[in-house]
Formats: structure tokens, sequence, C-alpha cells
């Protein structure tokens, strides 16, 4: 077979040259400077591969506020709606409304609880506004009330030409607002693949698509860290206008480390070398990187940085502080676990806002190194099997665990009967991460989910996905690195598989841990360890008694 | 952490256990001064403290509801059950009684007493044990796990047999490797740590490796290593299997003593009180 | 399989589901089990491993990716799954089986004890019931009754059986069925206390718990448990018990007069009666072998008779005397009837015979002859009609006056006025002549003692001497000498004791002290006199009041009169065994040359005394019974139960399976 390539799977099937002509003749297409792209990635390409048109009927949801995606919209025809305020409620964005059972609510599911493993009523999946066919990627939420909710909520009109949706496929942040079709529209979705490709080789893009992210939400961002957050509005302004904005590793980190951890190679992009020059600290907006030193003949991880950090301030600091020493180099590498999103704030800005009005950063790097590296082991499992991205991890104390699978009991108690997880998952010294959703803070399952039955609730960010308007697609249960969504074929209280009338096929249901969001007192698998194995950490702050 | 936490209620409850003892043991010695029958408070309070050592059970159905953290439950089920040996005695003022039910009843009692110290034991020991075997495995899947194995040293047999044409492989697969792979063995081996299963896996187990030739042993070796995994699920299947069964004897006799505590109540109740 | 790397994937892995209560049936036989899994009822999932759909006139394969994804060969022309296989029996859990068992032991718990406690015989439900065996002495009387015979719900139906459960006991009221004593049985100490306030009921099993095994007693009562209403606590006997009594062991006098300080300080030390003191002291007089609570004192022959035995005899008691009187208050005619002829009209008629043949010589005294010969048929007894006249003046044999107790015999104000008596004697004296001792039984009728008072005596003689006193003669009473009993002398009827505790003077002595109608002070006065006559019984028995009968007295006839000390036990027995004969007992009995002994005994309250020995007290016993030495409980000396006795022969043909109730029996 041919070795498999960048555009081997395009981004819309139906996507044809025709298609890319007439896109190419509409005028925010044609500003493109076409002879700029390399010619191993033509314009002609990215948008043929890149890019697919896709049509929107009245009230289709286009995007919904906190899901996350990996793709931008471009409007060709028709006209959308963002809604400004207030937040339209969750049960119309096709998510559950999440209600918090009474006791006895909670305790009746000690007789309502099915003995036919999950059983479903199907005369629930009516009420749903859902279209587009089930098991399909078109699959879509509509709202079915389009004036009411132009008249009960403030909106804000997107017509031709309008780009929206690149923040969050660039910056992997959750999308900000909800967007909806107001009348029936063509919209431009491009992947991110695209959008860096037409960001790195297009200058108009490139500078809208960098002023937009300035402008939107760069300066809150920064504001957010400690290094800015005693500047004022100019001197901000001033910072805001001439950092960086680098990305890392691939969006869809999960395929490849899958695939990785098949083939047993690793290969994480560098961001920053050991003994290199540092120009400028780097902020982590989004995603997780690994900062290690050489060891042996390896490299040894001391520690990683997730959404917030920064990198190489302690080396700059110095250099600022001591001018005499003209060969500064860094001291640790860096690199994406996944992908990581990276701000870069060059030196001078740094020497002119910030090093004068703060203290000596305190640099924990040699004391890390100094430690044994079997203290160390755990947290390089740990980065190694990505559980640094978990919130809520299952952790199971196996040395102290009976097997005795009350756990999973407890869990199928508050699922309707059903277990959410599976108590076997990988395993280092005395740790067991068992196969339980784990929260991540970095949720790739959510991507691309058709219906955006898989979200975060807005009270407790926990992931849960809605069974009324899962279509069973698989999509978030393939996305999982970690295993930890299980695709169910649901039955009927008699116990006979619900199947589709029109294939025979048998109907699925994405389904995982939902930490009991639902159920009164957390979750129910922590509660019913008598020996307190189980507990569900956030790896952050993980210090098992079993590993040192 | 999590460590520090359950001995925490351990040592409370054993000191609330001891303080229920010492309350009870006062009150009853107060009874007798007063010319009553010390054994009544301390009848009830045992009564009470064998329902709520029953209740530990019902609370692991109900675990949809929030009644606290089973850890704590454990715990004071552990402090409640050595308080209730402590308390039986101090209700029977023997440690063997003189009437028939009553023998039994007490029987019972220190049968579910042993049960439940041992059960306490093993529960502390086996999952140490479990985890440095260094593979995890439910305890439901051991079977198809085993099945599996087999069928991959059958079709290791059968390759060997057909590649390199000599049934030596085969023959001892069929004559001793057999028993050994059709289902768990050295139960008891397993369950008090010992290492019967590798000890016969290299015994008899490789006793056809000297008649082998390089081919052969190369499969033989194969088969050798699947033993020695099976050896461990063996080990996860007997010290998890214990972890289980124990409580085939325990939970039924503890419902048996629960029955006739209630009746020796009623019997007490009406004959005496 | 465990070494796969990809073994987590959620399409290889799906659920498990421990909640489920079976599982599939080829795990029982180490192998794999199927995709489907059975059902949630216990039976095969199914014997295929897809269900085939028709689509476009051909049928496709719809096995789940789980399995395999569809199948190679594809469904059969007609519409069936190619993947065949046969059903298994799907084993259960773990759990199944332990919810199984845990069903089973309560079942069989339910069933056993319902076919013992219900449909059992009697014995065999004793055994299931019973929480131990009955002590030796209960177990001999419940083999006919039961359970029951105690535990009244037993034989009841269901509903009242298991009402017992929350109604009070009845258990106490068994026990009285059998078991009575002096006072209520759920009154502390079966007594009423003067001061009741506060009491509180008491049951039987606060101190008696049954079914402890044979030989284990049921009797068990410690000594803090007293504390229970005792609030005066204190912490042993040796350490805080309330000082006995100043004059225990002794509550009243004794009952004999016996000085001890006399006797061994005078008498005993006496030359003369040197060789009769006692040689071995206390135990010579104080039965050792008898001892209990006390050491009964031997009896008089054996102590008191080898010095005193001769002071018993001679002393007479005059019953009866003739007195003097003015006339002749009898019927002669009537005398003459019943006694006969007298000596003296014998003698008279030989007289007469003489005189009436000198008169026949000279029958002219025919008139004088005719006279004489009538009053020899009347000496004779033959004559009728009156007394021939006499020419002579009466006068009375008797100069005496009438004794004490002749005057209570007669009922008279007193013994003085001859014309009173006069006629009252006569007719005694004629009632002794006509019927002997009747004449005097009928005088005592009613009395105290009165059949005593006169037995021994005999009619015969009571003729005779009415007769002669009738005759206006004195009695002459035979020569020989009279040993004891009753006797008469000319003119007097007496009663000479004749031995140590002779009944008759008892009961002379008894009917004095008694009092009552008709006894003169001067009688008791005669009779109780130490002096002379019976009255020296009284010199050694005390006499006592008599509760409630101001004038009545008492004598302390039988020895040992032992205070009424209820709750407080005491027995020489294990004291002497221990301490030896003789000598020991002064350990204890210590005499008190001081005390003023024999005063006490001139009154009559037996409660104002002084002992010859000196008070015992706690300090004596503490010397032995104290903490770590001999044995020191409450119950040691102090009995809990107001005479303890029962209502029923107990023994086994003594004691009927029906035992009546306390309302038949009335007590």
């Amino acid at each position: 077979m041919e070795r498999p390539r960048r555009w081997s799977t395009p981004f819309g099937a139906e996507m044809t040259s025709e298609d890319v002509e007439g896109l190419l003749r509409r005028p925010d297409i044609a500003a493109i400077e076409s002879d700029k792209f390399p010619k191993h990635t033509p314009l002609h390409g990215v948008l043929l591969n890149d890019t697919r048109i896709v049509r929107f009927r009245s009230g289709d949801i286009v995007v919904r506020e906190g899901d996350y995606g990996n793709s931008a919209f471009l409007v060709l025809d028709g006209s959308l709606r963002v809604v400004l305020a207030p937040e339209l409620p969750q049960s119309m964005l096709g998510r559950q409304s999440r209600r918090r059972k009474g006791f006895f609510e909670a305790l009746s599911q000690l007789w309502t609880n099915s003995r036919v493993p999950e059983v479903r009523d199907i005369s629930h999946y009516q009420s749903q506004g859902l279209r587009g066919g089930t098991g399909s990627a078109n699959a879509r939420v509509f709202l079915q009330d389009v004036p009411a909710v132009l008249d009960k909520h403030r909106t804000a009109k997107l017509e031709d030409g309008a780009l929206f949706g690149e923040l969050a496929a660039l910056g992997r942040v959750p999308r900000t607002a909800t967007i909806f079709a107001e009348q029936d529209a063509t919209l431009l979705e491009i992947r991110w693949q695209g959008l860096r490709e037409l960001r790195k080789y297009d200058e108009g893009w490139r500078r809208m698509i960098d002023q937009r992210y300035r402008e939107n939400a760069l300066k809150t961002h920064l504001q957010e860290s400690v290094m800015f957050s005693r500047l004022d509005e100019d001197a901000l302004q001033a910072v805001v206008d001439k950092v960086l904005f680098e990305t890392y590793g691939s969006f869809d980190w999960n395929v490849a480390f899958q695939k990785q951890r098949q083939s047993g190679s690793a290969k994480e992009p560098g961001i920053a070398r050991q003994g290199e020059y540092p120009d400028g600290v780097l902020m982590i907006r989004a995603g997780f990187a690994r900062v290690s030193v050489k060891h042996g003949n390896g490299e040894r991880t001391l520690t990683y940085l997730g959404a917030g950090d920064h990198f190489g301030l302690g080396e700059l600091y110095t250099a600022w502080k001591n001018p005499e020493i003209s060969d500064i180099a860094l001291y640790t590498s860096l690199t994406a676990l996944g992908y990581v999103d990276v701000i870069r704030v060059p030196a001078p800005v740094l020497e002119e806002h910030v090093f004068p009005f703060m203290e000596a950063p305190e640099s924990t790097t040699m004391e890390l190194a100094s430690t044994p590296v079997a203290d160390d082991a755990m947290m390089e499992w740990a980065v190694e099997e990505r559980f640094i991205n978990a919130t809520r991890s299952m952790v199971i104390e196996l040395d102290r665990c009976v097997r005795c699978d009350d756990c999973v009991r407890a869990c199928a108690s508050t699922h309707g009967g059903n277990p959410r997880f599976r108590r076997h998952g990988r395993t280092f010294d005395n740790i067991m991460v068992a196969n339980a959703c784990m929260h991540c803070a970095d949720p790739v399952c959510m991507i691309g989910c058709p219906t955006g039955a898989i979200h975060r609730t807005v009270e407790t960010g926990i992931v849960v996905i809605n069974d009324l308007t899962c279509i069973g697609c698989a999509t978030c249960a393939n996305s999982c690195p970690y295993n930890n969504i299980a695709m169910v074929a649901i039955r009927n209280s008699d116990g006979h598989t619900i199947t589709d009338p029109n294939t025979g096929k048998a109907i699925f249901k994405a389904t995982k841990c939902d930490f009991c969001d639902d159920n009164p007192g957390g979750p129910a698998c922590v509660r019913a360890c008598p020996h307190g194995a189980l507990s569900r950490v956030h790896f952050q702050d993980f210090n098992p008694s079993g590993a040192a | 952490m999590a460590q520090g936490r359950s001995s925490g209620a351990i040592v409370t409850f054993g000191v609330l256990s001891i303080a229920v003892f010492a309350a009870a043991a006062w009150a009853s010695h107060k009874a007798w001064l007063d010319l009553g029958d010390p054994s009544i408070i301390t009848g009830y309070v045992l009564l009470v403290i064998m329902l709520s050592l029953g209740f530990f059970n019902v609370r692991k159905r109900m675990s949809m509801v929030p009644l606290g953290s089973a850890r704590f439950w454990l715990a004071f089920h552990v402090a409640a059950g050595l308080l209730a040996i402590a308390m039986f005695w101090l209700h029977a003022g023997l440690v063997w009684p003189i009437g028939l039910y009553e023998r039994v009843l007490t029987s019972l009692f220190y049968l579910v007493s042993i049960t439940g110290l041992l059960g306490y034991g093993i529960s502390r020991m086996l999952p140490r044990r479990l985890a440095q075997t260094e593979i995890e495995i439910i305890y439901e899947r051991i079977p198809a796990e085993i099945a599996e194995i087999r069928e991959k040293v059958e079709a290791l047999v059968f390759e060997c047999t057909e590649k390199t044409g000599s049934d030596t492989v085969a023959k001892h697969y069929i004559g001793t490797l057999n028993w050994f792979f059709s289902r768990p063995r050295f139960w008891v081996s397993h369950v008090v740590g010992g290492d019967a299963a590798g000890h016969w896996l290299r015994g008899p187990g490789v006793a056809a490796r000297r008649y082998l030739n390089d081919p052969e042993v190369e499969y033989f070796d194969q088969v050798i290593e699947l033993g020695e995994l099976k050896c461990l699920i063996d080990r996860h299947y007997a010290c998890q299997g214990l972890l289980k069964k124990w409580l085939l004897v325990h939970v039924p006799l503890s419902m048996a003593v629960i029955i006739m505590a209630v009746w020796h109540f009623i019997l007490v109740n009406v004959y005496s009180l | 399989m465990i070494t796969d790397p990809d073994r987590f994937r959620q399409d290889k892995s799906p659920y498990e589901r421990p909640n489920f209560p079976f599982r599939c049936g080829r795990l029982s036989f180490w192998g794999k089990p199927c995709g489907r899994g059975p059902s949630s009822e216990g039976s095969c999932g199914g014997v295929s491993e897809c269900s085939p759909y028709f689509n476009n006139d051909r049928w496709e394969c719809r096995r789940s990716v789980r399995s395999g994804g569809p199948c190679e060969t594809g469904p059969l022309p007609d519409g069936k799954c190619c993947n065949q296989h046969a059903a298994c029996k799907p084993i259960p859990s773990l759990r199944n089986y332990r919810a199984r068992f845990t069903m089973l032991a309560a079942a069989l718990v339910v069933a056993l004890i319902a076919a013992f406690s219900f449909y059992g015989d009697d014995a065999r439900a004793i055994n299931t019931v019973n929480p131990g065996e009955l002590s030796g002495a209960h177990s001999k009387f419940t083999s006919a009754g039961g359970c029951a015979t105690c535990h009244e719900p037993h034989d009841q139906d269901a509903a009242t059986w298991l009402k017992a459960a929350w109604s009070p006991g009845t258990l106490s009221q068994s026990c009285e069925s059998c078991h009575t004593f002096d006072g209520a049985a759920t009154a502390p100490h079966n007594e009423t206390f003067k001061t009741a306030g506060g009491e509180r009921q008491t049951k039987c099993t606060m101190c008696h718990t049954e079914h402890k095994g044979d030989n284990t007693s049921i009797v068990k009562l410690a000594d803090q448990q007293c504390s229970a209403c005792h609030e005066k606590a204190f912490e042993s006997f040796s350490n805080g018990h309330p000082a006995f009594s100043d004059t225990y062991p002794s509550r009243r006098r004794t009952a004999i007069a016996f000085d001890h300080t006399n006797h061994f300080g005078k008498h005993f030390e006496d030359p003369r009666f040197v060789d009769r003191a006692p040689k071995d002291r206390c135990v010579t007089c104080h039965d050792a072998g008898l001892s209990g609570r006390n050491v009964p004192v031997k009896s008089f022959e054996q102590t008191c008779a080898g010095c005193h035995e001769d002071q018993i005899g001679g002393r007479e008691l005059v019953v009866f005397a003739l007195p003097e009187f003015e006339e002749n208050p009898f019927d002669i005619a009537a005398v003459r009837e019943a006694c006969g002829p007298s000596v003296a009209s014998l003698e008279q008629a030989g007289e007469i015979v003489d005189t009436v043949q000198e008169r026949m010589a000279d029958i002219t005294e025919a008139a004088a002859l005719k006279e004489d010969l009538k009053k020899l048929r009347f000496d004779l007894g033959m004559g009728d009609g009156d007394a021939p006249e006499s020419d002579e003046e009466y006068e009375s044999v008797s100069l005496e006056v009438l004794p004490a107790t002749a005057i209570m015999l007669l009922g008279l104000e007193d013994g003085e006025d001859m014309a009173e008596y006069s006629e009252p004697v006569g007719e005694l004296v004629m009632g002794m002549v006509e019927s002997g001792g009747e004449a005097l039984m009928e005088k005592v009728d009613g009395k105290p003692g009165a059949a005593t008072l006169f037995s021994g005596l005999s009619s015969d003689l009571l003729h005779q001497v009415g007769c002669a006193w009738a005759a206006n003669e004195e009695y002459e009473a035979p020569a020989e000498a009279v040993a004891g009993g009753w006797f008469a002398d000319a003119l007097s009827l007496r009663y000479r004791p004749v031995r140590h505790g002779d009944p008759v003077a008892k009961a002379w002595v008894d009917l004095a002290a008694a009092g009552g109608e008709g006894v003169s002070d001067d009688m008791r006065d005669t009779i109780l006199s130490q002096s002379d006559g019976p009255g020296a019984c009284v010199k050694c028995h005390s006499v006592n009041e008599v509760k409630d009968k101001p004038d009545s007295l008492q004598i302390a006839w039988s020895l040992g009169a032992v205070s009424k000390q209820r709750h407080v036990r005491y027995s020489h027995v294990p004291h002497l065994n221990l301490l030896g004969l003789g000598q020991a007992c002064e350990t204890c009995h210590k005499m008190d040359e001081n005390a003023e002994f024999a005063a006490s005994f001139k009154q009559f309250n037996p409660l104002e005394f002084a002992s010859n020995f000196k008070s015992i007290d706690n300090q004596t016993c503490v010397g032995c019974h104290a903490e770590g030495e001999v044995r020191q409980e409450c119950t040691l000396c102090h009995e809990y139960h107001n005479g303890h006795g029962f209502k029923h022969r107990m023994t086994e043909a003594g004691l009927p399976a029906d035992i009546p109730s306390p309302k038949e029996t009335g007590g």
C-alpha cells in the first residue's frame, strides 16, 4: 500500500475541485496569495482537503459555548446568530440538564435499577431536537423555535464573510459562544490543519487571526499570569502587541499517541532545548509540555507544565541580573506532550516591563534533578501515559484493594444498574489507574462530537455524555487515548438489543464515568471502597502512599 | 495519605468501642449492684452492635446514597466486631454457655468472629501479594484468560509438531502439561504464599526438555513461559478467590447469628422478663 | 490476553458486571465465555452469535464488533446464523451463591427454631429453649409440669406467648406456688418494716438465677448488692460494719437463773462440793454435740441434779384442807348411805348392842331400847328419815382454815367466813364422797392446764377422805410413807412433786402464774413462794411477763429461749470444730464477775437483765473474719429471708403435676 500522506483522508469527502474553484472566486478567498504557499501544500490542496462546505438549516446549532472544536467556520451564505446574553439553556444545546437527585430519589435506584444491562426507554429519545440521522457526523441539534430564542436572548448577527471558531481550533480552548443558523446557511468549515497552513503562509490571515486573538483573549490571559499582573493598561498593551504565538504537536495528538503506544516509539516535538540560548519566556496557554534534562543517555523528566505555567524565566532573569555572563543557556529542555499552545514573551519585553519589578524567581530545577531517579519513576510514568491530563482519574492502590468489586457495584447502582468504568487499567508499582473517565484538563473526546452530547458541565467542569443526543458514532470513544469511554448496545426492558429498523444494526451509546454528577454525595466508587484503596485524583496533586 | 486516614478511623472507632465497652460494663455492674439483671444492658448493647455490624452489608447495597464512606464503615465493622466479642463475654459471663440453644448461638457467634478476624487478616495480607505479581486481572476473567493461554499453548504444541515433525512436546503436553493448563492449580500453595506451582513447572513441567532439539526447545520454552504466566494468574485466582469466598461463610453465618440472637431476645423477654 | 498491551481498549474489554447474578456457563469448564452472556434470569443468552438482517434480498451478518465483526461465512440461506453453539447452563456468581447461602442459613435457622420450639413434645421443647440445666432441687419437680411449672407463658397459645414478651414477667409469682415466707414474698426480707419509706418491691430473680447447671448454687448475693437497699454502705465486715448491740449475743435473760459467776466462783470452789464441780467446764453442762446457733444445756438430770435434786421433793402443795365448821354441814344420812358405817359408827353400834342387851334385862326401858335400836339401824346405814337427834353439841373436827387453792376451787371471796364456805365445802366433800375426782375436776374446768391439775389423783382416796371428813372425823392415812404424788393427811389433800419437771406441780405453778379469774394474789403468793411449796421452781426458772397480759406471768420452763433474730444467723459448730471444746468457749464468752445477774431475775421483764458474760463485740469476730482470713461476706451471718418454708411436702410423691395455685391452698 501507499504510504499514507498528509491529505490521504480529506476533511470533506464530497469536496470537489469545482467547489474549490467556486471558493476561489469569493473575494475573501481570492485575497489569499496562493504563490506564498509551498509546493507540497498548495492553497488549492488546502481548500480541497482541509475544508468542507457544510449547510445548516434554520435553527441548527453550529457551535456551542463550552465545546472543544478542531475547526473554524467561514460564512459563505446565509446568516447566523451569536448568542450574547443570556446564555441558551443547556437542554436547548442538546446537553443534559443536570439536576442532582434527592436522597430518596437516589435511594429509589435500589429497586428501580434494571437487572438487564443497558436498558433504555426509547420513547425518551423522541423529544430531543435532533436531525441528520443517527450514526452520522451530520447529525445536528437544532433550536425548535428560533423567533422565540431571538426574542428572549440578545444576539449578534454573523453574515457573509465572517470567520469564527478559529480561537478554539488553534488555541485548544473551549468555544466562547453559541452560534446557530438564523436562516439556512452555507459555511466553509476549515479544520485546524488547514487553518494552521493558512495562518502560516498567508500574511493576511495571520494578521487577522493574531489580531483577533490579541484583541479578544490575550490580554485577559496575560493578566492572569503573576508575571504581568502588576502591569498597567498601557504596559500590558505593549506586551500584548509584542508577544508571539506558537503551537506545537498535533491537534489530535491522541491519534498519534495511540499509534505510538502500539509502536512504542515516542517522538515529541521540541519546544526548547537544554543548552540553547533563551530568547524569551514561554507561557503555556493550553496543553502539556515536559521539562527534562539529559540523564545518562536519555532524558529525565523533571516536571511537566500545564496551562498557565511558564518556562525559561529563571535563566532570563539571571542573565538580566548578571550582564557579565555571556553564555546564558537553558538548564532544561521543553517538549510538547501532544498539542501545546505557547505564548512567547521576548526577552526585551520582560527586561523592560517585568524584571525591574519582580523578585528573583525560585528555581527548583536543581532541587528536582538532585533526587534519585527512583523517586521520579512514578511521575515519569504518569507523564508517559499522559495521566497528567487527569483531573479526576481513578487510582486504585493495589496493595490495599481486595478486588471485591464494591466500587463497580456502587457505580452500577448509581447508573441504572450499569457500571460506567472497568476495574482494570495501566499499573505502576502499587498503583492502578483504572479505566474510568479522568475528566481531562484537555478533553480530546469532546472534539468532533457531532451533537455536543459529550460536554463539560457548567458548574463542575465534569465531562458528561447526554444519552439523549448521543448518536453512537463512537467518535469520543475512539478519541479517548485512555480507553475510558465505552460503547454499549442498548436494550429494551425485555433484554433485546435495540436495532435500527433500516439497517438491522444495533444502536450504540457512548458511556463513561460521569463522576456521579447527578448523584448526592459525590462519586459512589470512592465512598464504596471499604479499604480506602480507591481515590479520584488530580494527578498534579497526587502523591500515593505506596510510591515514594 | 489514605492509609493515615483509615487507620485514624480505626483508632477512633477503637477508642469509641473501648468507651462503649467500659460504659456498658459500668452500667451492667451498676445494675448488678442494684439487684437488677446485668445481662439486660449488655444484651441490648450486644444486639444493637450485632445489628449495626449487619448493617455494613446493607450499606454496601445502598451505595447510591451517601451513608458515609465504606472505609469508615469497615473501620467501624472491625472495631465493633471486636467490641461484640468482648461484649459477648461480658453478656454471657462465660466463654461457653450451658443451654443447648445458647451453645448453638455461641458456636455460630464464635465462627462468625473467627471468620471475620481471618477475613480481615487476609484482606490486609493478600492484596500485597497480589500487587507483587505485577499483573492484574479481574477475577471473573480468569477462566477466559486461562482458556486463552491454553489455546495459545495448544497452538504452539500443534505448530511444533507440525514444523519439527516430532511429537515429543505434544506427548509431554498431553501427558503432563495439560493437567496444569486445564484449570487453576496449586490453590493452597498460592494462598499460603508458596511456590509449588513454579516448583512443579521447573520440575515435572520441563522434564521433557532434555529430549528436544533446538527448534523444539524454542517452542517448548514459549510454552513454559506461558506456564509461568499462568502461575501468576493462578495466584490471582487463589488469592482473589479466597478474598471473596471467606464471605461465603461469614455472611450466611452472620445472618444465622442475628436471627438466633433476635429469637434469643424474644425468648428472654417471654420467659424471663 | 494479559500480555496484550491493547487489552484495555473499549472495544475489546466490555464492562464487567459484578452486579449481574449469573455468568456464562462455559466458565465452569475454564473456557471462554460467549459474547452474548446469560440472560438476567439465568438462562443461556443465545445459541447463535448474531441475528442476521434481511437486506436487499439477502441476509447480512450482524455479529458485533466485540465478537469479531461480521463473519466470513455469513448467514445460512434460511437466515440463520452460521455460528451455532450449544446452550450453556449459566453459573451463579459468587455473590449469588452468597445470597443463596444467606437465605438458606436464615431459612434453616427459622425452620429449626420453629421445629424445636413449637412442634416438639415438651421434653424436647425444654431442651431447645432451656438455657441450662436446673439446679438439683428444682429439676426434680419440674419433670411433670415442664417449663410451665415456672414459666407461665410456656403452654399458652402463640399470641399469648408472644404477648408475654412485652408484659412484665411472672416468674416471682411462680416461685410462690411452692415457697412461703413469713411475710410478703415481694417485700424486702419478707418483712414489713416500720420505716417503710422508699422500699422497693423485690423479685426472686433479683438474687436467684436458675438454669446455671445442676451443681451451681442459685443462692448468690454479693456484699455490694446489699447496698442496693442498705444505704449505709461499708466496705466489709472487718471494715466498717456497724457495732453489735451492747448486749450481743444475749437479747434477754436466760430461762434458768443459773449464775455462772456464782457457781464457778463460789460453789464449785467450795470444798464441800468440789468433787461435784464440772470437770470439763462449759461442755459439762452445755451439749456441744447439739450445738447450733446456741449450745443447749443438757438435761436437769445431767446437770443441776447433781447438787439440786433433793430440793425438788418435799415441796408439798396443800390443795385442800377441811376447814372448821360451826355446824355440821353434811347430811348425815346421805353420808351414811354413801359411806356405809364408819368405824366410829360401828363402835357406836357395838356399844348400842351392848346397851340393848343390858336394857333387855330391864324391859321397862323399852322406849329407850327402841330409841337405841333405831340409832343402831342408822349407824349401820339402814336407817331412814332424820338422823337421830344427837344430844352432843356439834364439835368440828377441824380447826383449819381453807387454803388459797381451795378458795379458788370453790370460787369464794375469801376463806374467813365460815357461814359462807360451809355449804360449798360441804358440797365439795360430798362430791368427793359420791363421785371422787370428778368433783374436783369440775371446779377447774376451763382453767389452763385443767387436765393436768389433778392428774394422778385417785377417786378412791377422795372417797375415803370425803367420808372421813363428812363424818367429822380425821382421815386416817395408811401408815406407809408417801413418796410423792397425791396424798391426804388428817384434814388436808396434798400433792408432793415426785421429781424435777413434775407435770402436776408445773400445771399448778403455771395456773398461778397465768393468774386470771379466781386466782387470788394469796394463791399466787402461796404457790410461787420460793421458800416452800412448789414455788421453788421459779427459784431457777425465770418468771416473765406476758406480752399484752399485764397480770399474767409465764414460767420459762424450757431451756434456751432463743431470741428471735430472724436475719442473723450464727452457728457454733464450725467455731467449735475449729477451736476445739472446753476452754475454747471462753475465747468469746468471757464471764463478767461484776454483773448483777441474780438481781435481774427478781423482776419479770426478761429484757432487763445483766448477763453473766460480757457482750461480744465485732472485734471478737474480726479477729478471724477479716480480709484475707476467714470469710466475712454478709450472707455468712445474715439470713435474707424471713421464715422460709414450703407449701407442700417437697418430695417427688408429695408434689403432683398440678401444683395448686396459692389461691386454692390459701396459705
